[in-house]
């Protein structure tokens, strides 16, 4: 059931301006059919047109994630949830967590964290997929919706994630979130996790 | 639920973040392998390659099999993908395209290269000239025949040595 958490602002990069934009909790039809109508097609056509070489940097990894099929696997799962951003009435960002994995820090061995299975913005938003992309922030709000999730469930803002390469240092740098390096049982890419007391900073 | 951060807060961060990518989650290792979870009518390039790898592909499972001195059922029954689908692959269906699991399957119970089956099968859309070159020679050759002949065996070990190489040098 898709309902609205939120409206939020997301910054216009063009217009150097703030937006509103709708965060839901729960994806519907109309954000699938963004994600197979307006994100595909510009995926498909990166990948048609590019090198080898481009691909590595196009980052269209995620067009391997068929939204259709988890949230079809995944959408009535109570320990799954999905979340949207939407701006202009289209799809600007998607993310899916789950509630069932837990933390790898020694402090917190065992403990529950938010696990961010798959999050996504839209191809026209990345700064490394279009020359002039279009808005910034839908990252930081689906990970604030991570983050609030994570205290309701009584987790205290824990959550971890792994990264695309590209984007480590997004979640090192920008973040602050812990890289425990490259995980050989998730394709070598790095998982990430962000303790409670960082979760406290980056919502205060 | 609720947001826990500020709305003016959450403004002041995001006009302060980094212009970074923030995608995550598991990941594709392969980025050829990409198209096989896109729409086919979503492709902008020529797909008519990838049509021509099919026979080959068709081909190629069928002298597999025989070499193995199976029949299509006792070859469903072994690498666990349905009967329907060998047919269709063996008949070389036009655009058929099979499903990922069966390639891995197949892949696995016939000791064959996954990522070349998958260009192969017309899953993938290959700018590999020269598999697809060797895939022509090899479906242009075989073609025709109902007995794994020497000659059928040596086509065999060739297409499977071009798709091993191939997958050697990635």
């Amino acid at each position: 059931m898709k309902s609205l958490i939120s409206v939020v602002d997301i910054l216009d990069r063009l217009t150097k301006q703030f937006v509103e934009a709708k965060l839901y909790s729960g994806i519907d039809e109309a954000n699938l059919a963004d994600f197979e109508a307006r994100w595909l097609p510009l995926l498909a056509e990166k990948l048609q047109r590019a090198t080898p070489e481009e691909l590595a940097q196009a980052q269209a990894q995620d067009a391997r994630w068929n939204w259709r099929r988890k949230e079809a696997a995944w959408g009535h799962a109570l320990s799954y949830q999905a979340f949207a951003v939407e701006a202009d009435t289209v799809t600007q960002g998607l993310m899916y967590v789950s509630k069932h994995h837990h933390s790898r820090l020694p402090d917190h061995l065992g403990a529950p964290v938010i696990y961010v299975e798959a999050i996504a913005t839209a191809p026209w938003n990345r700064p490394r997929f279009v020359p002039q992309p279009k808005y910034k922030g839908v990252g930081q709000v689906l990970i604030q919706a991570a983050i609030s999730l994570s205290i309701e469930e009584e987790y205290k803002g824990r959550i971890g994630l792994h990264a695309l390469p590209q984007s480590d240092s997004w979640y090192r740098d920008a973040l602050g979130m812990i890289d425990f390096g490259a995980d050989p049982d998730a394709h070598d890419m790095h998982y990430f996790e962000l303790t409670g007391e960082q979760a406290t900073k980056l919502i205060s | 639920m609720k947001l826990y951060i500020d709305r003016t807060r959450l403004r002041e961060r995001i006009l302060h973040d980094p212009d970074l990518d923030v995608e995550a989650g598991f990941p594709i290792r392969d980025v050829e392998t990409l198209n096989m979870f896109l729409p086919r009518d979503l492709f902008v390039g020529d797909l008519a390659p990838a049509a021509e790898m099919t026979i080959t592909f068709g081909t190629l499972i069928e002298l597999a099999r025989r070499q193995r001195k199976l029949t299509i059922e006792q070859l469903s029954e072994k690498a666990r993908v349905d009967a329907s689908e060998l047919i269709a692959i063996e008949k070389k269906r036009s655009g058929y395209v099979p499903k990922p699991r069966t390639i891995h399957q197949l892949a696995a119970f016939l000791h064959l290269p996954e990522k070349g089956l998958m260009k192969l099968s017309g899953a993938v859309v290959s700018r590999d000239e020269k598999l697809r070159n060797a895939a022509l020679r090899f479906a242009a050759k075989s073609a025709g025949l109902d007995k794994l002949t020497r000659s059928e065996e040596e086509l065999l070990h060739e297409i499977v040595k071009c798709l091993s190489d191939d997958e050697a040098t990635r």
